[in-house]
């Protein structure tokens, strides 16, 4: 008999809130490596998941620098998701991109006849503001002489500064939530990670680490803050797991947002956008 | 639950601000550093529009979360906005943010990155300048408010319901003005009653105080009669206050007593807050 094939498969799904465009999104995710929904992963996977914040101009920009460079780093070297001086490298490596990115902005807004607004100027002094979730998978392989060999099983390490959420589901029921555990945890004021904090021990201190260790058949989601709190307080948790799972893809796009809508028009989902990462572990 | 609408550029809301512009108001409020009434109103305009619109300001410019009026009252009744907007009522925070009458230059201690402080210069923009002409008719000024607010809880009858904020030395001369007052806030949406706020400037003494929940200790009858029209803070504005360090309670007020009132630009939620680790 053939065990089944061990790997990971990965998908996500970023929308806008009601009454925003595409463009004005600020909700980041970036996944390493660059796959499609249905590839076979059987390597380490990297994704990370940035919420910009309302109330900061280029907030989408910033979520997309930050989320990108925390997936590119965590792939290059897990150990930032332990904490201490590898995740101060990091933020001080995201934070020092910031000005020669805003530099170029600024004179790009100038080459288009858009200078910045007086209010632009005020704003972005104190700079730009996001949550910050990153996750990395690594294949624990199974002892290879065995000769009925147990299913693999992954090594599971995050970091998170903020509300995005970690989820990790067996036999598709909720085993573990990090960093936010409860739905009145959720509010307005998260802790933030800012491209002008040059603190970057105050950021690792802030920061909150995680591990463990996935089985075959396992998921991990990770959410923004919206899609968390909805999903933490469902009175039916396997019902809005099974929700969940009707989107596997980016094909789902449009299906996911009608659900969203309806969510909101319940008033069960605050009005704000939404990024969802899912990895399912195969070879149960 | 009230007071939990999204505000939003679909479903925006209104702040008008109503503001003394008597003769009264030529007169100087003590402190170390003596200002007149009419400049410490003007200047507490300034910065409170200021902060609105760099609240909402994104990279495509301010969004249209709320729409603002600035009435003034003294000799006349009506908008006190200078520059291109004058003459207009409610306007869109976009189009104020855009449209200062002009904006100064100021110095500003700002921290140097190395734990001390250094002066530079920012730029103020400025929508009405101070003015001090006729007598105080703040009933005739809390109706203009009560028609701009029954305008706009139609326009967005489910909408978070319209502030009003008032800036006075409290001396109303056409009559007592808490039914005015209580007029504004009969005016409701589905998400619940308009607000009515009150920053009291005033040359009486006694202790500032922003945001008290009690009128014992305020120095006379202006002060209790101002606190009194006041509505209470809804519970989220509380719950912000309270986590930046204010005492709050049910009753807390939305009235602040020759104190700083821009403060009330935090309470207003439109979303995540920038706010920087601490």
């Amino acid at each position: 008999m053939t065990a089944p094939p061990s790997c990971v498969y990965v998908t996500h799904l970023v929308t806008p809130k009601s009454g925003s465009t595409e463009a004005e999104c600020e909700d980041a995710v970036t996944v390493l490596p660059g796959c499609a929904h249905d590839d076979m992963l059987r390597g380490p996977l990297t994704a990370a998941v940035c919420d910009g914040a309302t109330e900061s101009a280029l907030a989408k920009d910033w979520a997309r620098l930050l989320s990108r460079t925390a997936a590119e780093q965590a792939m290059n070297g897990p150990e930032l998701l332990l904490g201490g001086a590898a995740f101060e490298a990091f933020a001080s490596s995201a934070v020092a991109q910031w000005d020669p990115w805003l530099a170029t902005y600024t004179q790009a807004r100038v080459a288009a006849g858009r200078p910045l607004k007086w209010y632009e100027h005020t704003k972005l002094a104190a700079g730009a503001y996001a949550t910050l979730l990153t996750v990395r998978t690594d294949p624990i392989p199974g002892p290879p002489l065995n000769p009925a060999p147990a299913p693999a099983a992954w090594r599971w390490r995050a970091a998170a500064l903020g509300d995005s959420c970690l989820f990790q589901l067996r036999d598709d029921r909720l085993l573990r939530a990090f960093p936010v555990a409860t739905p009145e945890a959720f509010g307005t004021a998260p802790d933030l990670f800012g491209s002008r904090n040059h603190d970057a021990g105050l950021l690792a201190r802030r920061a909150r680490f995680a591990r463990g260790r996935c089985e075959p058949g396992d998921r991990l989601f990770l959410m923004t803050d919206a899609l968390a709190a909805w999903f933490l307080s469902a009175a039916d948790q396997d019902s809005a797991v099974r929700e969940l799972l009707d989107f596997s893809g980016p094909d789902d796009l449009d299906a996911f947002r009608t659900w969203l809508d309806g969510l909101r028009e319940r008033r069960q989902l605050r009005n704000d956008d939404v990024a969802v990462v899912r990895i399912d572990f195969e070879g149960r | 639950m009230p007071y939990t609408a999204e505000i939003s550029r679909s479903n925006p809301t209104s702040i008008i601000f109503l503001v003394d512009q008597s003769t009264s108001m030529s007169d100087p409020i003590g402190g170390e550093v003596p200002q007149q009434k009419a400049d410490v109103v003007a200047d507490a305009i300034n910065r409170l529009l200021t902060e609105l619109s760099v609240k909402c300001a994104k990279e495509e410019g301010v969004r249209d979360y709320f729409h603002v009026a600035v009435i003034g009252y003294g000799a006349t009744v009506g908008s006190a906005f200078a520059g291109s907007l004058a003459g207009r009522d409610i306007v869109p925070l976009s189009e104020v943010a855009d449209n200062p009458a002009r904006v100064d230059e100021r110095s500003k201690r700002v921290p140097d990155g190395a734990g001390g402080l250094v002066e530079t210069t920012v730029n103020f923009p400025l929508w009405m300048d101070p003015v001090a002409s006729g007598g105080t008719p703040m009933n005739r000024a809390l109706r203009y408010a009560e028609n701009l607010v029954a305008g706009w809880t139609e326009r967005y009858p489910a909408g978070f319901p319209p502030i009003v904020i008032n800036l006075t030395d409290g001396e109303s001369t056409d009559g007592e003005p808490s039914a005015a007052a209580e007029a504004v806030t009969a005016h409701a949406t589905a998400d619940g009653a308009a607000l009515l706020f009150n920053l009291h400037v005033s040359a009486a003494g006694g202790t500032p105080t922003a945001f008290p929940d009690t009128a014992d200790g305020l120095p006379d009858s202006y002060a209790r009669t101002l606190f009194a029209m006041s509505s209470p803070l809804p519970a989220h504005m509380r719950a912000y206050a309270a986590s930046q360090g204010r005492r709050v309670s049910e009753t807390t007020r939305g009235f602040v007593y020759n104190a700083d009132i821009t403060s009330v630009v935090q309470f207003l939620d439109i979303g995540t807050r920038a706010t920087e680790l601490r």
